[in-house]
């Protein structure tokens, strides 16, 4: 197929293989799949030439960003310092924790009960979390889930200092 | 930007220096906000996803495997940003009248109040051309617009936009395709006006 022909649908064997339905030359093809589709219609994308792919924002948009930027650098620096005093398995549960949620402590502001609410659900998933992995490694790893789960709070704890 | 150099650059912006983190920004910060005014209904909403998606950059830098797509890995920060506010805007409220729906696969094209709504870009786009460009953009369907959006700005492959998306990338091949033949028309039209 060439980047001349019309794409007008594509077809999905039940191998899952996907193959593109064009016209050229007047008759109906059936492509090579994706890379002779990718290729036609990255071929048409040109036309998107005239719109500007970026744009600078402006600048005191920037210097704000900028800023917010910097004081998160220093908070992620903090948080990285004090996960480190936790020891191993309290770090790995705080990171834990953190990628359930996606930041470094609950979102403590004036009226913000649907996010504690979110924060809180989010530590529930993540003890549930621990326990099925420390389940899962139990039979080799000694000790009870529930120490864990200790370090585990204690790592929050340390989060909370940080976000509140 | 040599390989090597966004190499050590990423290692600073891992440790959080926040030196690192202000290059990554203005490195990248340009294209991402063409991104989000391309897809977002206004420049307010688009200024604070910008923040929002460089503030999730730096919370989550060291969940980024180096694969050599840094850029991709921003860009899908912004995308899902832009697609949750989206969502969210929709279900508080935003009603679809009969013709903002498409006969075809049912998704909504959402023209806010205007059917040819004028997206954050309008005000800064001159010529005739570009503007009916522009314009018809704005009126596709918010997933053609991703999609183009999501190859054009962020260079993502195909098979990238598909998985983003959750659609089969046959799909997304061919909503490109169909929106970009759309786009052709109208220029098309608007020169031979």
């Amino acid at each position: 197929m060439t980047d001349s022909v019309t794409l007008i649908g594509d077809v999905r064997r039940a191998t899952g293989t996907v193959f593109g339905l064009g016209v050229q030359d007047g008759k109906m093809s059936v492509s090579q799949p994706v890379q002779d589709m990718q290729r036609a219609v990255d071929a048409e994308l040109a036309l998107l030439r005239g719109l500007p792919a970026a744009l600078e924002p402006p600048a005191a948009l920037s210097d704000r960003i900028r800023a917010r930027l910097a004081i998160e650098a220093r908070r992620q620096q903090r948080l990285a310092r004090r996960l480190r005093t936790l020891g191993p398995l309290g770090a790995a549960a705080a990171a834990l924790a953190i990628a359930v949620f996606g930041t470094g402590g609950p979102p403590v502001a004036p009226g913000a009960s649907g996010l504690l609410e979110d924060w809180s659900a989010a530590i529930v998933r993540s003890q549930e979390r621990v326990r099925s992995l420390w389940l899962d490694e139990g039979p080799d790893s000694g000790g009870d889930w529930r120490d864990t789960l200790e370090d585990f709070e204690r790592a929050l704890h340390a989060l909370d200092a940080l976000g509140a | 930007m040599e390989q090597s150099d966004l190499d050590a650059l990423l290692a600073d912006a891992r440790a959080r220096r926040p030196a690192a983190i202000d290059r990554l920004y203005r490195l990248f910060s340009p294209r991402v906000y063409g991104f989000l005014m391309r897809l977002l209904p206004s420049r307010d909403v688009a200024d604070d996803l910008l923040q929002e998606t460089f503030l999730r950059v730096v919370r989550t830098i060291e969940t980024y495997v180096h694969d050599g797509r840094f850029e991709a890995w921003i860009f899908r920060i912004a995308a899902n940003l832009a697609r949750d506010h989206m969502r969210q805007r929709r279900r508080r409220g935003f009603v679809a009248r009969l013709d903002e729906i498409d006969a075809d696969d049912g998704t909504v094209r959402d023209t806010t109040a205007d059917p040819h709504a004028r997206s954050a870009l309008d005000v800064l786009i001159s010529g005739e051309q570009a503007q009916r460009l522009e314009r018809e953009f704005a009126a596709l369907p918010e997933m053609d617009r991703e999609i183009l959006a999501l190859r054009h700005h962020a260079e993502l492959s195909f098979r990238e936009i598909a998985e983003l998306l959750g659609v089969p990338l046959g799909t997304a091949l061919a909503r490109a395709h169909r929106a970009l033949g759309r786009l052709r028309g109208a220029v098309r039209n608007a020169d031979g006006e």
